[in-house]
């Protein structure tokens, strides 16, 4: 098991190193002492599993997770501090890592198990995309295109990008979606067309990421769209 | 047995490093050797008022002698730990010379377990 080392103290870094040492199991560490030194051997090597210490000279707290997560989204991530906050714990694992340990508490078998579990436990994330994927491919009738290829582009660009998510821009999407007269069958095979197309150039982890946030999407988008329809039946009613 | 309320029993630790003493050695010596650097400059940035720094060297010995010491220790440098990052340096100052002597009390009967 190939296992990269975050930590900028040499010492804990060869007490982790005998650690693995002792428990066998064919561990290679390799250790890097910056976030800049992580980033730049993630560019030269795949690692099966990061063990990160929470306070390096270029980076701190929960935002390194999230930064090592976007370097390598489907590498497993296990964090190794000298804190025992279960809060810190609790923000650490929602920001993507499996597992989180305490120094004072880390012995070698409850090293090696946990860097186990976190491989094994990513690992079986696998299946479970795969049939999303699949069910998301068996919505997608083709009815998106008779929607604007505008409308089309756009979805795909808003779905795409956290960033725009549930702002003016996809409000404006949605707005103008109700103005095309687009049916919600419609906007669900927009929707499982765009995931697609979206998936093909992501990543695993990204993709588990985007799944995990898109069915809120096109639940907003058809809300949305619903209440324009409501307020123009409202409005027809009235006049 | 020792007799330090900062340092876990010897027996324990040993149990808890898979029953060898050599790798509790090892790593008691890697710590001993490591420590000392890292609280002096903590003590150094306390007194020079940059309590961040001193908060994240204090951190390093936390996380460093974190494998040997008890709750009580541990506890103690949290405390420091958290006044110097909250800006509260004139309290961790006065709270400094209790925790390094504290701390040489466990180097001394660390030393003193592996010499044994």
């Amino acid at each position: 098991m190939k296992v990269l080392y975050l930590e900028d103290v040499l010492e804990q870094a060869e007490i982790v190193e005998t650690f693995l040492e002792l428990v066998g199991g064919m561990h290679q560490m390799t250790h890097a002492e910056t976030f800049a030194e992580t980033r730049a051997k993630l560019k030269e090597e795949r690692f099966d599993v990061a063990l990160l210490d929470m306070e390096v000279p270029d980076g701190s707290g929960v935002d390194l997770v999230t930064q090592v997560r976007e370097l390598a989204p489907a590498m497993p991530i296990v964090v190794l501090t000298a804190s025992e906050s279960p809060k810190l714990g609790v923000a650490c694992l929602q920001a993507g890592a499996q597992d989180f340990l305490s120094k004072r508490e880390l012995t070698p078998e409850r090293l090696k198990k946990s860097l186990l579990y976190a491989v094994m436990r990513s690992e079986s994330e696998g299946p479970d995309l795969d049939r999303i994927l699949s069910r998301v491919s068996s919505l997608h009738d083709g009815s998106y295109a008779e929607l604007s290829e505008r409308s089309v582009s756009r979805y795909k660009d808003i779905l795409g990008n956290p960033k725009l998510l549930f702002t003016v821009e996809h409000w404006t999407l949605s707005q103008a979606l109700a103005n095309e007269g687009a049916t919600s069958e419609q906007v669900l095979a927009l929707h499982a067309h765009s995931l697609s197309e979206l998936c093909k150039e992501l990543d695993r982890g990204r993709m588990n990421h985007l799944l995990a946030t898109s069915e809120l999407v096109a639940l907003a988008t058809v809300a949305f769209m619903a209440d324009k329809y409501r307020e123009s039946a409202v409005l027809t009613k009235s006049s | 047995m020792n007799e330090c309320p900062y340092l876990q029993p010897y027996e324990d630790l040993v149990k808890k490093f898979g029953g060898s003493e050599a790798l509790v050695a090892k790593i008691a010596n890697t710590l001993l050797a490591s420590w000392g650097a890292d609280y002096k400059e903590f003590a150094d940035n306390l007194r020079a008022g940059n309590g961040e720094e001193a908060a994240r060297k204090l951190h390093r010995v936390k996380g460093a002698v974190g494998y040997f010491v008890t709750d009580e220790l541990h506890q103690q440098i949290i405390e420091v730990e958290t006044l110097a990052k909250e800006g509260r340096l004139e309290e961790a100052r006065q709270q400094e010379p209790g925790l390094l002597g504290s701390l040489e009390r466990f180097d001394n009967a660390l030393r003193a377990a592996i010499e044994r």
